[in-house]
């Protein structure tokens, strides 16, 4: 029984989020499981240079906030909202507040307690920018095997 | 009963019919196998012929891998090593990663899993050119080893963009000799998977070169279909075309067409109000304006903030940018997701995939500039060609 249990306590995955042309962040995910109950899924955005994303608190009437849409289901539950590290903070003149962002690399986390083995899915929404370009906001969608 | 035979019969008169079927009922079956030591454990996670994500888990009983499962055609896959017991860190789990490319038949992996650099790959085409690349690579990746581990170790934000910089012609030499991978490796697997990140990083008569490149069979795969589509909405907006004409309600509830500016001087400036660097740029635009409106040039500002009109009429008020003519781009989420074409889309007529980009339109409605994206000019050429126009 303790055998089984080591051998579960980390199930990892990732891949190349489906094609995106034109598009300088890759998704991955990964799975990592804390106890027989609860795992904790991951978003990892890889960014190309000089790219920027924005944190999920981003305030309203500025640049869009990076934002999670989880499928509801009976056999999981979240726990808690999206984990998100700091993020940079820059105080804009144009919106007269602080933008809040992300560069080269971030991961997003959401705990998720089980019912039963199962499939997640999620879609992120995300807008993506340098210091003078933005890609127009666009969605990625994740089916996470879980359990 | 005669359908089915007709198909059936299609089916054997093209062999090759595997390659562009979506439904994936022809499969063929690769097997993986060979010696890894130092691990208890493979995954390796890759996409089956039927489009489903694979995660296969197997135990590595005396030093013994073997894996096998059905692809239709050379697919990248990712194989990570683990012992038992063992916890991967976050941070580690993306480096023990490994890319490699599966491809129909029997292949071999060998090699001990405490260095991925060990680990050999026989019976793939796909997986020697990966290598073959990465070796072109790796003396600059060494060579640029140094600046990247001083990046991570700054937390200044001013300084480690400095930091960034120096990577730049680093990054060029690298992107030059993936270039010519490309043209070398015109029916490459790997070729046609990498151009769908490289697109938006090369020009377009560079994209052009390498899908004309590809033979008759990689153009049919769904790949180099979608390459081909982005490559031609591309080229709608280029200088040379008749610009694509349309017809909205603008900012003040007036009807607008392109049409209606005929004889002027437009520029179609692609905006939001969530951009940054647009909202920026705003103040540079309105001095053109004021400068070039008497002389017969005209502002059509497409902004994307189809799910906000309020975010849209504030930022207009704000930037004081009223004084030209406004409409919205007429996204469609729904449709744009599922890669339809949506006719009332102002930003597909013109293959806009980055803002702000501008689209300077002749007195008799041809495209003569493009600025801002990567396949425009800068907001200086934007000067100087307005200054040679309108004296």
């Amino acid at each position: 029984m303790k055998k089984i249990i080591l051998s579960l306590a980390v199930m990892l995955m990732a891949f190349m989020a489906s094609a995106q042309i034109s598009n300088p962040v890759t998704w991955s995910y990964g799975v990592k499981k804390i106890n027989p109950k609860e795992v904790v899924v991951m978003f990892k955005a890889v960014m190309d240079k000089d790219w920027h994303i924005y944190s999920t608190n981003q305030q309203a009437g500025g640049p869009q906030k990076t934002t999670f849409a989880f499928a509801t289901s009976k056999d999981y539950q979240l726990l808690g909202k999206v984990v998100e590290p700091k993020p940079i903070a820059e105080y804009s003149d144009v919106y007269k507040f602080d933008l809040l962002y992300f560069k080269n690399a971030v991961v997003f986390q959401q705990k998720v307690k089980l019912v039963k083995k199962t499939v997640l899915k999620a879609t992120v929404t995300y807008m993506v920018c340098t210091d003078k370009e933005c890609k127009q906001a666009t969605e990625v969608s994740f089916n996470v095997p879980v359990g | 009963m005669r359908t089915k035979n007709f198909i059936g019969l299609l089916l054997l008169l093209f062999p090759y019919y595997h390659s562009f079927a979506q439904t994936g009922q022809i499969k063929k079956q690769f097997v993986l196998n060979g010696t890894v030591k130092s691990a208890d454990s493979v995954l390796l996670y890759y996409t089956d012929a039927s489009g489903k994500y694979i995660h296969l888990a197997k135990p590595i009983l005396g030093h013994r891998i073997f894996l096998k499962g059905f692809i239709n055609e050379p697919v990248n896959a990712r194989v990570l090593f683990k012992n038992k017991g063992e916890i991967i860190s976050e941070r580690k789990f993306w480096e023990r990663m490994t890319e490699i490319y599966l491809e129909p038949g029997q292949m071999t992996l060998s090699g001990s899993a405490s260095d991925l650099k060990s680990l050999k790959i026989t019976g793939s085409k796909s997986q020697k050119e990966l290598e073959d690349l990465n070796a072109h690579i790796a003396p600059i990746r060494k060579e640029m080893q140094p600046v990247l581990e001083a990046l991570d170790k700054e937390k200044d934000h001013e300084k480690a963009a400095e930091i960034r910089d120096q990577l730049e012609p680093y990054n060029d030499r690298i992107k030059k000799i993936t270039y010519d991978f490309f043209i070398g490796h015109p029916n490459s697997y790997v070729t046609m998977d990498m151009m769908r990140f490289y697109l938006s990083r090369m020009k377009l008569d560079s994209a052009k070169r390498v899908y004309n490149s590809f033979n008759a069979q990689m153009k049919k795969k769904a790949a180099a279909r979608e390459l081909s589509k982005e490559i031609n909405k591309i080229e709608l907006g280029m200088p040379g075309n008749m610009a694509a004409g349309f017809s909205k309600t603008d900012i003040n509830d007036k009807p607008l067409s392109l049409s209606d500016f005929k004889g002027k001087y437009v520029i179609v400036d692609f905006w939001a109000s969530w951009c940054v660097p647009c909202r920026k740029g705003n103040p540079h635009l309105i001095r053109l304006y004021n400068t070039y409106n008497s002389k017969g040039l005209e502002i059509i500002g497409v902004s994307d903030d189809d799910n906000n009109h309020s975010a849209w009429k504030k930022a207009v008020e704000q930037d004081k940018i009223g004084i030209w003519h406004h409409v919205l781009r007429g996204l469609n989420m729904d449709l744009r997701m599922k890669n339809l074409p949506n006719p009332e889309d102002i930003s597909e007529k013109y293959g806009i995939s980055s803002l702000p980009t501008k689209i300077l339109i002749d007195p008799a409605g041809k495209i003569i500039g493009r600025y801002g994206d990567n396949n425009g000019g800068s907001d200086q050429d934007l000067d100087k060609k307005l200054k040679e126009l309108l004296k």
